[in-house]
């Protein structure tokens, strides 16, 4: 799985996104600092005003945690699309599909070095963030399960979304549905237990649901309940990078690949 | 032998909004080892179609291509031996420098970040640009983008080379290291695929042409043969006007007139482009030069200079 070739393409993307970075810090790094900002003012604002009643959980706690969520959350579901498109209108597209490495490879080690790079950034910010709220949210080392599949299922999101655009061109209207119909998976639903067994086939919502647990709750889940949450992201990365696929296939027969 | 690259009965068609349009119709051509091919002809004749098809971007709907013998949709090494610019200098990173673009695209083809960068100075001195490595694109002119560009197409040493346009942005040196360094190319075996509009340049770097109209090959051969089997016209513009006796004795030697003292038309069948340029260069300053024919201009001369 790891060669040579995946060692130097993570090196010539993190070297390339590093270069873009550190040349053009303001656009780099402002846009996550802006959400922040708002989202603590806001915060500040609704508990000024208004009771706490907000759904996802009631609490401020809930709302911090559901916002940072949310920001990983739309972060890779836009991340691939966002790169077709930014590469289509650079006119760099087809050196995707001219590369020795795929386009699939490309495209994902460029998900997971932005990823990376954004990381330290909400760290610190969910810091800070912690502080200046004075929660209680209790971090265990299990929330990496729940929070390695979030990313899992953004990203295979982001394929098909990247699929989409490669077919139909501009497809940002879409993303920014899926921005907002993410916020509907951050609301605490109580479910039965049937559902709690149907709803680990579908998507983030069960991710949701035990990083809920497990920092607003300090629930302990069982580790094949863990495991059982990667392979439900695996499964709609896997789903993603096949949609992306057919879409590549039929972009070339149409003729659309580069005609944007 | 086998050829380097083969196109065999390629066709596409593309759905349009008023039905089918075919782009490329039964197109099949050979590129040996070391030669170099220039592919001609007027705007939407399926030039551009067609490249992208030899690269793998577009599917042809029916006829295949094949590197070296295999077909390229199942051969592994296809786009490691392959290099190509399209787009001109759209195709690299304008936030990037010019070694940061060079040394990613290298890295793209399989090559690691040291060994690029050292191909990509050599390549940065032959094109008179070292000293723009460092510089970020968007900074640069467009004529040393246009540059940047076409080292990113050869920093990895392809074996078979895709230019669509290369010279377009570049003044009449760059034009020459452009076409010094693609004679290199070829003389180290690669195969070079060439798309211009611009004739006097495909008639220095290839004698070997396809003139491609409607989708299909109307011609293959050396360019100017192809002129002169139409009614092609030289038209120069001089930057100013001349004497009626100049005019008088370069009519004599032409075949062809001089329009309001300022611009000399004659056919391209009875005139050797180079002699009417020497003898024009002694007398005058050419200002541009138009090389077309039924009415329609396709390619423009570089300005022209008087001899010193």
């Amino acid at each position: 799985m790891i060669d040579s070739n995946l060692i130097n393409i993570i090196k010539a993307e993190n070297k390339r996104i590093f270069s873009i970075k550190m040349r053009y810090k303001v656009e780099a790094f402002g846009g996550v600092f802006i959400a922040l900002v708002t989202f603590f003012l806001l915060l500040q604002g609704l508990s000024l005003t208004t009771n706490a009643d907000m759904g996802l959980g009631d609490t401020k706690e809930g709302l911090y945690l559901g916002f940072l969520c949310w920001l990983i959350l739309v972060g890779g579901i836009s991340q691939i699309v966002d790169d077709i498109e930014d590469n289509a209108k650079l006119g760099t597209l087809e050196s995707l599909f001219l590369s020795v490495h795929s386009p699939v490879r490309i495209l994902y080690v460029r998900s997971i070095v932005s990823l990376l790079w954004g990381i330290p950034l909400i760290l610190i910010f969910g810091i800070v963030g912690h502080y200046v709220i004075n929660s209680e949210l209790t971090f265990s080392s299990r929330v990496i399960f729940p929070l390695v599949a979030l990313d899992l299922t953004a990203t295979g999101f982001s394929f098909f979304l990247g699929g989409l655009a490669l077919i139909y061109k501009r497809v940002q209207p879409v993303v920014v549905l899926c921005q907002l119909m993410a916020i509907a998976s951050l609301f605490p639903y109580n479910y039965g237990s049937f559902e709690q067994e149907l709803i680990l086939f579908a998507p983030v919502l069960p991710v949701m649901q035990s990083i809920r647990d497990i920092i607003l709750k300090a629930e302990l889940l069982n580790v094949l309940h863990l495991y059982l949450l990667i392979v439900n992201g695996f499964v709609y990365l896997m789903a993603g990078v096949y949609f992306f696929r057919w879409a590549i296939s039929s972009s070339k027969k149409s003729g659309g690949l580069s005609q944007h | 032998m086998i050829s380097a690259f083969s196109v065999d009965n390629v066709s596409k068609n593309f759905s349009i909004s008023y039905g089918e349009m075919g782009a490329v119709k039964n197109i099949s051509f050979d590129v040996s080892p070391g030669s170099i091919l220039a592919l001609t002809g007027p705007n939407g004749a399926g030039k551009s179609t067609l490249i992208k098809m030899c690269l793998g971007l577009i599917t042809p709907d029916s006829g295949s291509i094949y590197a070296n013998g295999k077909d390229i949709r199942s051969n592994l090494d296809y786009l490691r031996m392959v290099g190509s610019m399209l787009d001109g200098n759209r195709n690299i990173f304008w936030r990037l420098s010019a070694m940061e673009n060079i040394e990613y695209f290298a890295q793209l083809k399989g090559m690691r970040a040291k060994d690029a960068r050292v191909k990509g100075i050599s390549l940065l001195e032959k094109f008179s640009i070292k000293e723009k490595m460092s510089e970020v694109v968007s900074n640069l002119s467009k004529g040393t983008q246009q540059k940047i560009s076409i080292i990113c197409a050869l920093i990895h040493n392809p074996s078979l080379i895709f230019f669509d346009e290369p010279t377009n942005g570049l003044d009449i040196s760059s034009c020459e290291m452009f076409m010094d360094v693609v004679r290199e190319y070829a003389r180290n075996g690669s195969s070079i695929v060439i798309v211009s509009h611009q004739l006097d340049f495909v008639h220095k770097i290839s004698s070997d042409c396809i003139n491609i109209d409607g989708g299909q090959i109307s011609y293959r051969g050396n360019i100017l043969d192809y002129l002169k089997t139409k009614d092609a016209f030289y038209e120069i513009e001089l930057e100013k006007i001349i004497s009626d006796e100049d005019a008088k004795i370069i009519s004599s030697k032409i075949f062809g007139s001089i329009v309001s003292g300022k611009v000399v038309v004659c056919e391209a069948s009875n005139t050797n482009l180079e002699s009417l340029l020497s003898m024009l260069q002694d007398n005058v300053v050419i200002k541009v030069g138009k090389v077309g024919f039924d009415n329609c201009v396709f390619s423009q001369m570089e300005n022209v200079t008087k001899k010193e």
